[in-house]
């Protein structure tokens, strides 16, 4: 019921109410204390946000506010409705259908393709070496793992060739 | 007619459930690795790696004890590349120039295999996959696939009746064959030796690489802080690289099917920085303080640069 009450005034203060309303409001608020004091904060919090205007406080005012807020319940005060602007509805609902078409379709392609997946790595991806543009080092360090790699020529543009098949002439 | 579909359900269902069985894949492995070093024989090998493609005469035989693999290009260039054990030899005919290297560990040609496959089962999924033939010879397929994402999945057909290996093929993230070797004819028991011919071994321009005694890997530089499971120490030596001479530490640590090498030596210039690959083989640098790491080896690029992340001076 307060809570009911609390709302029409803030609708009132508003200009939202209706003229019978807003009598039946006014009449409530003459006989109740408790509920001019709402009107008087809903009033201050009004003009607050229209005037955009500030002063100095002292120290204990938003500890005042903050246990005044905390004590009032939440409101879910019904918005005003606004015009449809149905040129930009229709082109949300155009770009949500391209967006279902897209997911669908990388769906259906993901489906064609689950004989095998690969596991996922994050990292970042190699570059394969070009044969004559191998480092030395690298080369190096080839030869020496293992006897399968341990000598190739990949200076002269042959790859090197793991178990020695890449084995060439110097 | 019911009870004759049923017998057939049963005895097909059965015969797919035997050929799940992971510990008859790991004995088919198992008995691959012994005949692979105790038998002898001869046929011609094809590689196909980094988009190269190579035909080879390869012979291997167990004499005294003592594993030999030889092979012979049949294209230019003319080269023969012999392994005695862990020595690694390569003659070039048109040259006569011969290279001989001492390897701390002797490795095949053909396949790496892990020597003891007790937990083998828990990196990989072995598992049979069916019959083939190849170079005219009834095989099974074995698929070896990686529990993890730190190797590569391979695929072997072993000979049916003398457990050798005639395909290996390694496989990419994305399932595509980043390398396959395959025996396109093969001889059990082939007495005859290849030869190319007759070199005079006076005439040769002969040069050794000599590698250093293995070294505990505690006495080492620096340490690993992130291990791929299943991968462990095969020798760390303080060695000199071919090219350079300088000096080198070298940790090879191993899962038994892949390899990964760790360098660390003094930084030259600016460094090597960041990721590269070779084929199945990727690598992955970094510099600490005054010191050059490079992480290289036949696993995914992820693998080396786990491993490279985690090296840190001692």
């Amino acid at each position: 019921m307060q809570e009911q009450t609390n709302e029409k005034i803030s609708l009132f203060i508003d200009d939202e109410l209706d003229s019978q309303k807003a009598l039946l409001v006014l009449k409530k608020i003459r006989d109740d204390e408790e509920l001019q004091g709402v009107l008087q904060r809903y009033q201050l919090i009004s003009q607050v946000l229209k005037n955009d205007e500030s002063g100095l406080l002292n120290n204990s005012f938003a500890e005042k506010i903050h246990a005044q807020i905390s004590r009032e319940p939440s409101y879910l005060l019904p918005r005003k409705k606004t015009e449809i602007n149905w040129q930009k509805t229709g082109l949300a609902i155009a770009a949500s259908i391209v967006l279902a078409v897209v997911w669908i379709v990388n769906k259906i392609d993901n489906r064609a393709n689950t004989s095998y997946r690969p596991p996922e790595i994050a990292f970042i991806a190699p570059q394969p070496l070009q044969a004559g543009a191998m480092n030395p080092r690298f080369n190096d360090y080839l030869q020496a793992h293992e006897n399968e790699v341990y000598i190739n020529n990949v200076e002269r543009g042959q790859p090197v060739n793991a178990r020695l098949v890449g084995f060439q002439q110097e | 007619m019911l009870v004759r579909f049923l017998v057939v359900f049963v005895l097909s269902f059965s015969v797919v459930a035997a050929e799940d069985k992971p510990g008859d894949a790991l004995q088919w492995l198992e008995k691959m690795n012994a005949a692979m070093k105790m038998l002898n024989y001869q046929g011609t090998v094809i590689f196909m790696k980094n988009g190269q493609l190579d035909t080879m005469k390869y012979r291997h035989s167990f004499v005294n004890g003592v594993e030999q693999e030889r092979l012979f290009s049949l294209n230019t260039p003319l080269r023969e590349v012999m392994r005695k054990s862990n020595e690694v030899s390569c003659l070039f005919r048109e040259t006569k120039q011969k290279v001989i290297n001492h390897h701390p560990i002797d490795s095949s040609f053909i396949i790496n295999l892990p020597q003891n496959s007790e937990n083998l089962d828990k990196l990989y999924s072995i598992t049979l996959h069916g019959n083939e033939s190849v170079a005219m010879l009834p095989t099974q397929i074995i698929d070896i696939r990686p529990k993890d994402q730190y190797r590569y999945a391979r695929k072997v057909w072993i000979e049916s009746n003398h457990y050798l290996p005639l395909k290996v093929e390694v496989y990419n993230d994305d399932g595509s064959i980043l390398e396959q070797v395959l025996f396109t004819d093969l001889q059990i028991d082939g007495n005859s030796e290849l030869n190319a011919g007759v070199v005079d071994e006076n005439s040769l321009h002969v040069t050794h690489i000599h590698t250093t005694q293995a070294e505990p890997f505690e006495q080492a530089p620096f340490m690993l802080k992130n291990w791929p499971p299943g991968f462990n120490t095969v020798f760390f030596i303080r060695n000199s690289l071919q090219q350079s001479q300088k000096a080198v530490d070298h940790l090879l640590i191993s899962d038994g099917f892949s390899s990964v090498s760790v360098y660390l030596e003094p930084k030259q210039d600016q460094g090597l920085q960041g990721p590269n690959s070779l084929g199945s083989v990727n690598s992955f640098s970094r510099v600490i303080e005054k010191f050059q790491i490079t992480v290289l080896g036949e696993v995914p690029a992820k693998t080396v640069e786990f491993i490279a992340s985690g090296v840190a001076l001692r």
